[in-house]
């Protein structure tokens, strides 16, 4: 079955059709979700929203269009409102923290890039940060379009962009994340 | 060290070439989510349906009611011969009467005509003048002429005989036949003495003999009927004009809200002390929507429909907290803290709170002509179809959260509503208007669950422009 023949069907209610399309676009799609959202349960609640949406205004989608670029669209903006949402579950009081014991990875220092090791690049940038330049980087937004997702100025976006470029340079250069300084600074004991 | 353009590009390449086995839940949750939203599409083609029902229903009473209402059924009875045709000699005595009276002041008038015709110093133009001093020499000369005029009165009265005894003999309907022909002799009569007069007295005369017309035929057709009724005759039925129109409306509107908190006791919670935070964290803004009507207007003004009202209710949310410290740390995907960062100062939340409702009204009104524009009043019941609050809200332990996450807060249908409104309506063209509504909606329920602490209930009041076609 082809796109255009998914779409149609899925517009009528087909469950088959839903399923065959969520099969087609899940891996992709949770890839996404798993690289905006700090945590599974986040990006497994953003790929749901997500895709819920998708079929919900599959009737939207220009027949001309690409359907899995849209289809990813919905989805980063299903993650930036997970983010939103749970932006206090991310959050822990002061004194509850002090105690808390933090277990790090140490990843070896590897001359191409795999996608863990990107990943714990990205994870070590401030979530404003990573979320921009993933949009940018990845998901090809310019700063319109990412300042309108983000609710910020274009100005704000190119800042921030800038700001996560650099630090990225930084960690990569010295393949130092985690350093003693790091986490000396930030407090963080490690196990 | 690679140019940093290259690695971007190279990070870009492992990242969209890199897919993950979603969980399988994911997919339960979408499924179940999918199978509860498609009840929701029923009920909108539910709501469509009903409008539908309504307004076929609608015509289909009014046309009934129409039907009832402005026929009048003529009740067939046995009629004894004798007393019709009785009944009618006395008609007809009264009708030759009349028609004695007309010819002479016929007559009279064509004397009086002939009389300033025959006169060298007066023209044609000044006959008008004239003619009134005529027709005040007939109304007092007809009472004489009546008294006096012996042998018309004989006339008359042998023509009174004369159907009598045909119609006693024949009990046959040509009796009305023959006195239509008597009176329209007499007419001709009339006619023939007039004919040499002024064009002004053959005016006058043309009237004359229409009032004798009319005089006869409604006392014959009903007659007709009496005499020619048998069993299972059809009644005939008379139509008053009551014209019933249907048409289209559409509406935006904009205006204020009220929402009030009524707190209601609930266990340990100082629902004081919330009902506080929740005013001060919420004002009020504005609301906005739309109205799609279909209706029917039946006669003098008065109209009824339905429809479906959506609209917005929009408040603004911002709460905030002095010195708050709080450590902010970021998880890895197995939920590991990975990154932390301490933030002390002023904890601020802000955002809008949007409280939408979906409604299908009954309505009637009416409306008067008033110079240029039409006034009138309108009151709608409504059924609340759907309603759905979305933005930020504090919880009772004063944390913020949002309203679509808080399922316990809020209803999803808020049962019954009425709206009121003024009408003013301007006529752009034939059938097409505009119209200015001034109106308020209240519901009757309370937007917020049973359980909720603080009772709320929602009323607008806003000003409703739209259009309105006729056809």
């Amino acid at each position: 079955m082809t796109d255009k023949q998914i779409v149609a069907q899925c517009i009528k209610g087909d469950r088959k059709a839903q399923k065959e399309l969520y099969d087609r676009y899940s891996r992709q799609m949770y890839s996404i979700c798993l690289r905006y959202c700090s945590e599974k349960a986040l990006a497994a609640d953003a790929m749901q929203n997500g895709f819920i949406r998708v079929f919900k205004y599959m009737d939207k989608f220009k027949e001309t269009g690409d359907l899995g670029a849209w289809i990813r669209r919905i989805i980063i903006n299903a993650c930036l409102d997970e983010l939103n949402k749970r932006g206090k579950n991310l959050t822990v009081e002061l004194q509850d923290a002090n105690t808390r014991i933090l277990k790090v990875e140490m990843t070896p220092v590897e001359d191409n890039f795999n996608m863990n090791r990107i990943m714990a690049l990205l994870k070590k940038l401030p979530i404003g940060y990573r979320t921009i330049f993933s949009m940018s980087v990845f998901d090809e937004m310019n700063h319109k379009e990412i300042a309108a997702a983000l609710k910020i100025s274009e100005s704000t976006s190119r800042s921030q962009f800038m700001r996560a470029r650099k630090m990225l340079q930084e960690q990569i250069k010295g393949d130092n994340y985690l350093s003693s300084q790091y986490l000396k600074k930030n407090k963080v004991y490690t196990a | 060290m690679r140019e940093w353009s290259n690695i971007e590009k190279q990070m870009k390449s492992v990242v969209n070439a890199h897919e993950t086995q979603a969980p399988d839940f994911i997919w339960n949750a979408i499924d179940e989510e999918l199978q509860k939203s498609r009840p929701k599409a029923n009920t909108i083609l539910y709501a469509a349906a009903l409008i539908l029902g309504l307004f076929i229903s609608g015509i289909l009473v009014l046309k009934f009611l129409q039907t009832n209402s402005t026929h009048t059924e003529v009740k067939a009875v046995p009629i004894d011969s004798e007393k019709v045709i009785q009944e009618r000699v006395l008609d007809n005595s009264r009708l030759m009467q009349n028609t004695v009276l007309d010819n002479v002041a016929e007559k009279t008038l064509v004397d009086d005509a002939k009389m300033n015709s025959s006169s060298s110093s007066s023209s044609s133009s000044e006959l008008p003048n004239n003619f009134n001093n005529s027709q005040a020499t007939i109304l007092s000369s007809v009472n004489d002429n009546l008294k006096t005029n012996n042998s018309q009165q004989v006339v008359a009265q042998e023509s009174l005989a004369n159907t009598n005894s045909e119609l006693k003999t024949t009990k046959d309907l040509s009796v009305s036949n023959y006195n239509t022909s008597s009176s329209q002799d007499i007419a001709l009569h009339s006619t023939a003495t007039v004919k040499n007069s002024s064009k002004i007295v053959e005016r006058n005369l043309i009237t004359g003999l229409t009032g004798i017309q009319d005089l006869s035929i409604p006392l014959l057709q009903r007659e007709r009927e009496a005499l020619e009724y048998t069993d299972g005759i059809e009644c005939p039925s008379f139509s008053n004009s009551i014209s019933i129109h249907p048409f289209v409306e559409l509406n935006g509107l904009m205006g204020l809200h009220s929402r009030s908190f009524t707190p209601v006791s609930s266990g340990e919670l100082d629902v004081e002390a919330f009902k506080a935070a929740r005013e001060a964290s919420e004002s009020r803004w504005y609301n906005w929507g739309g109205q799609v009507h279909l209706g029917l207007n039946i006669n003098r003004g008065l109209y009824v429909g339905t429809g479906l009202e959506w609209s917005q209710a929009k408040d603004k949310f911002e709460y905030s907290e002095e010195g708050v410290t709080k450590i902010v740390i970021d998880l890895d995907p197995e939920g590991n803290p990975i990154d932390t960062s301490i933030v002390s100062g002023q904890f601020v939340s802000t955002g809008e709170v949007r409280y939408t409702t979906l409604d299908l009204p009954i309505f009637a009104g009416f409306t008067k002509s008033m110079g240029a524009w039409d006034v009138g009043l309108e009151g709608a019941a409504l059924i609340n179809l759907s309603f759905a609050a979305h933005g930020k809200l504090l919880d009772e332990d004063l944390s913020v959260r949002r309203s679509e996450d808080a399922p316990d807060v809020y209803k999803d249908k808020i049962g019954l509503g009425l709206r009121a409104s003024l009408v003013l309506r301007k006529y752009l063209s034939d059938g097409f208007s505009f119209h200015i509504k001034p109106s308020m909606k209240t519901y009757l329920s309370e937007i917020n669950t049973d359980a909720y602490p603080l009772d709320t209930k929602l009323n607008l009041f806003r000003m409703e422009l739209g259009f309105r076609k006729d056809f």
